[in-house]
């Protein structure tokens, strides 16, 4: 078995007993992605080899003289090209930021490097993180690894298919609407979506503040809790941070699931789902009811309403967010532009995607004076009706369970003229983020197409230490998701 | 937040249980987000007033709100190199500020130019701005209307921005009566507008208009969580607020029987206030008993014109000042008070008991500034020991009166104006060292004599 092809449990086990160091596994890593980005084109940007290697030999040294005891420690990290790192490229997929090097780090990234997480690069994304497919990405779109025809998923199908293809054991997405565990779902890897306020947004460029939150990825459930455990926790940077203090994410509970109680919501289950997908999350929710949990169905009434209104907010928001980018101070300028609304204009025309313009288009429609009302503030309430729906589910369970997504992994082209099948692949996903949760998404098998399933764990604000027991005792019963062997 | 509190609470407003804030969309070079950060809905506080002394009278001036927003940049339409170039200042983007809104309650530009300075020296007082004009951390916009004589109804209004200084303020005031007057005697109608001052031309320029009505977009900022203002929090701004400029004008006049004028001038800065109570406080402790009553007054008096003067004559600051004569300090004061308070009650002490004299204390106040030497030490270096001996100024008063005979004669005949010419001639003869009102007693004694023999 290759260095590469190991969960972080194991890796984490192999450094701490000194199996091998950081700087093997780290070679280790950046062999097979050599060998297979040219099929999956999950990284935007590797790092210089030399580079990485010197930060593993720092961490290596560092664990040696007891400055390092994380578990992150020389451990090789992928950062989702939307969250900022001082001296490399972030470029959020657009042709925009192409050439935009940030001056300063995330907090999240701070946070990695402290902990001597090794950076390896950063990974692809539809653009601006609007997309579900990463066929939004200016620079080209992911594969999926387990069928390159596929799409990884989106927006942080970069990260998604470097950790599912063995390119890294772990990496940061970011999701507003389930852009990582929609993408975790399709490559068959953990995907976390923490509490909104969790982690700090400071350095991620922003999409739709309200929702957007930077999330893990690992192969395994421990290695998305560690990952979180160390960007997690208030930031004076960012006001929306909650002072809750961060508890160990996976307790020492065993994978016995006694006393906790499951709902299953029937609205997940109706029509647009893939009934292999049904059939791969109901045997799952079999095995959670084998190891004790007492599984029920429940009702999220207003589940049909999400959508519409996770693209009003989300895009009216970003309607504001991203009118920093103007071509006057950073990112994309034209070069034909005679006046200031020329400037304007034409640098935004040239430098923003389709999609992109369309949701700014939609939001500031859904803003303009005489909508308002109509819209924003409309999808607004619905939001609030969500918020409700989770809280009495709470009341009665401890964690919602759910299909991640309606479908496994889609095949490239199929819906990039059709943005409402596109937008309705998040049905699944966007009420947690209107309601502010915590959830992730766990592989549970294949469908017959051998493509992944994702099963979706969603718990009440900042009761993450219960979404991760339940996912890795399901996790333990069903064994180690495997990587592709194809590539 | 808490600032803004600060400015709500001493203006009388009600302030508002929760702070939101919202996003105004607009594109604008100087603006970097592309939105500002604002409160649109609902403001911090709210309904109060400030109660200006004007021309013997209270004029109570109603605040429609007050609220908090972000700054934006600069920008400096420069005639660059020859060709036009807007150049942007992105210093102040994002810097917090409070916008205080009044009601039309000014009658006049006497009137508005009495309660920008008030307000001015509140904040100040307050640390919620330094109060530099010059570099925007203080600006005043203007709406103007006028009406005929008798009239009850308000006329419509134009806004005047870019307003940087006290003086443009007023200049831009007369101006703009000037013009909505001649328009509406002409039979015409003032269109409601914003307009530009423009400082060099003197003249308000309309400011271009935006192509179409402006859609804002507001929404509220996710950026930003509510901010709640519970009355612990207001509580505890009340009890750290400063004494402000009104409160502390009663005092001094009560407490030092000084004129309103003198009291007027001595709070419009919270350093120059105390600065003057440090140095009345020291000069009292140097003269003990012996203080006259007046001695605040004279404290008063050397702030307002000797260290005025100094400050202006060397364009420092007063901080600059205290900064300096502080560095100087060698710190063997028993008086408790800063280095610059207690070299001035140094001086006037001197001066109180007539050690020196006027001219001489002022000498010594220049030296004072410059150097740690005791006060004494520098008298006797600079020799500006008070002449103080009758006898000495009698026979110096003799010689000058032997030396001018033909204006004693002149003065005798009832020019008495020369008694200043004699007066000076004395002074001159000690270099400045003799009391002058000594000199003048014993002048009107001799000139009296040679009268009467």
């Amino acid at each position: 078995m290759e260095l590469y092809e190991l969960t972080f449990s194991q890796i984490r086990a192999g450094l701490l007993e000194g199996d091998f160091s950081s700087r093997e596994l780290t070679e280790s890593v950046l062999d097979r992605v050599e060998r297979v980005e040219p099929a999956v084109s999950a990284f935007v940007t590797v790092r210089e080899r030399g580079e990485i290697l010197t930060d593993a030999e720092a961490s290596d040294a560092r664990r040696a003289a007891g400055t390092c005891p994380g578990a992150l420690c020389g451990v090789p990290v992928a950062v989702k090209d939307n969250i900022s790192t001082r001296g490399l490229a972030t470029t959020c997929g657009s042709r925009m930021l192409k050439s935009y090097v940030p001056p300063y780090d995330a907090t999240a990234v701070a946070r990695l490097r402290d902990a001597g997480a090794v950076i390896v690069g950063k990974t692809n994304m539809d653009e601006f993180a609007m997309g579900s497919s990463n066929e939004n990405s200016a620079l080209g779109p992911t594969r999926n690894p387990w069928d390159v025809s596929r799409v990884p998923g989106g927006s942080s199908g970069g990260s998604a298919a470097a950790v599912a293809a063995g390119e890294v054991p772990l990496a940061l997405g970011s999701d507003t609407g389930g852009s990582v565990r929609q993408p975790a779902g399709f490559c068959g890897v953990v995907g976390v979506k923490p509490t909104y306020g969790r982690v700090s947004r400071y350095g991620l460029v922003a999409f739709a503040s309200s929702l957007d939150q930077i999330g893990t990825m690992s192969r395994d459930v421990a290695g998305a809790a560690a990952l979180l455990e160390v960007i997690a926790g208030e930031d004076p940077r960012d006001s929306t941070t909650a002072a809750e203090p961060v508890p160990r994410l996976l307790p020492d509970t065993g994978v016995d699931l006694t006393g906790v109680a499951v709902g299953v919501p029937d609205e997940y289950f109706a029509d647009g789902l893939d009934p292999f997908v049904a059939e791969k999350v109901r045997d799952a929710l079999e095995v959670i009811r084998s190891l004790g949990a007492k599984v029920r169905t429940i009702s999220i009434p207003h589940l049909g309403l999400g959508v519409a209104a996770y693209y009003l907010v989300a895009d009216a928001e970003a309607s504001a967010n991203l009118a920093r980018y103007d071509g006057v101070r950073y990112g994309h300028r034209s070069d034909h532009a005679e006046t200031l609304e020329d400037l304007y204009r034409m640098s935004r025309s040239e430098g923003f995607g389709a999609e992109v313009k369309r949701r700014i288009m939609l939001g500031t429609y859904a803003l303009s004076a005489g909508y308002y009302d109509q819209y924003y503030l409309k999808a607004q309430k619905v939001r609030t009706l969500l918020v409700r729906d989770f809280e009495r589910a709470f009341e009665s369970v401890d964690a919602v369970i759910a299909p991640t997504s309606p479908t496994t992994a889609f095949a490239l082209g199929e819906r990039v003229n059709d943005p409402v099948s596109m937008y309705l692949s998040d049905i699944y996903t966007v009420p947690v983020n209107l309601a502010g949760l915590p959830a992730l998404s766990v592989p549970c098998g294949f469908a017959a197409s051998g493509l992944p399933v994702g099963l979706q764990i969603m718990v009440e604000k900042f009761r993450e230490p219960v979404m991760f027991r339940v996912a890795r005792a399901y996790e333990h019963a069903a064994g180690a998701f495997p990587v592709p062997s194809t590539l | 937040m808490d600032l803004a509190t600060a400015v709500a609470l001493s203006l009388n407003a009600s302030i508002a249980e929760k702070a939101g804030f919202a996003r105004k969309n607009y594109f604008y070079p100087d603006l970097p987000k592309g939105y500002q950060i604002t409160q649109h809905a609902e403001p911090l506080a709210r309904d109060g007033h400030l109660d200006v002394e004007f021309e013997g009278r209270t004029l109570r001036v109603g605040i429609l709100q007050i609220h908090i927003e972000e700054d934006a940049g600069k920008s400096v339409h420069a005639e660059h190199q020859g060709g036009g170039a807007s150049l942007i200042d992105m210093n102040r983007c994002g810097v917090p500020l409070v916008e205080i809104v009044t009601r039309p309650d000014l009658r006049g530009i006497d009137e508005a130019d009495a309660f920008l300075n008030e307000l001015r020296r509140i904040l100040v007082c307050l640390g919620v701005t330094t109060g530099e004009m010059h570099e925007g951390s203080l600006r005043f916009d203007t709406n103007i209307s006028v009406r005929p004589k008798g009239t009850k109804e308000l006329g419509t209004q134009t806004e005047i921005k870019n307003l940087n200084s006290f003086r443009a303020v007023r200049r831009a005031l007369v101006y703009e009566v000037d013009r909505q007057s001649a328009v509406l005697r002409d039979g015409g109608k003032v269109t409601h507008e914003t307009l530009l001052w423009d400082k060099s031309r003197e003249r308000a320029v309309p400011m271009r208009s935006k192509e179409g009505a402006s859609d804002y977009r507001y929404f509220p900022e996710p950026d930003l969580v509510d901010f709640e203002i519970d009355a612990r929090r207001i509580e505890r701004v009340r009890e750290s607020l400063p004494e402000l400029p009104a409160a502390a004008r009663r005092r001094l006049v009560e407490a030092y029987a000084i004129p309103e004028y003198d009291a007027f001038v001595l709070t419009a800065e919270p350093s120059t206030l105390r600065l003057y109570e440090s140095t009345v406080g020291a000069l009292l402790g140097r003269l003990g008993p012996d203080a006259p009553p007046t001695a605040a007054k004279t404290v008063s008096n050397w702030v307002m014109v000797v260290l005025a003067g100094h400050l202006n004559e060397r364009r420092l600051t007063l901080a600059e000042l205290s900064a300096r004569v502080a560095s100087l300090d060698t710190g063997d004061r028993q008086d408790g008070a800063p280095a610059l308070p207690s070299r001035l009650a140094d001086v006037i002490a001197l001066r109180l008991r007539g050690e020196v004299s006027e001219p001489a204390a002022r000498r010594l106040f220049e030296a004072a500034m410059e150097s740690a030497e005791p006060i004494e030490n520098l008298v006797e270096r600079l020799d500006l020991g008070a002449v103080s001996d009758e006898d000495v100024v009698r026979a110096l008063v003799r010689e000058v009166l032997a030396a001018h005979p033909e204006e004693v004669a002149r003065y005798r005949a009832g020019a008495t104006k020369l008694m200043r010419f004699f007066v000076g001639q004395v002074l001159g003869r000690t270099g400045g060292k003799a009391d002058p009102e000594l000199a003048a007693r014993i002048l009107l004694e001799e000139l009296g004599n040679g009268g009467t023999t």
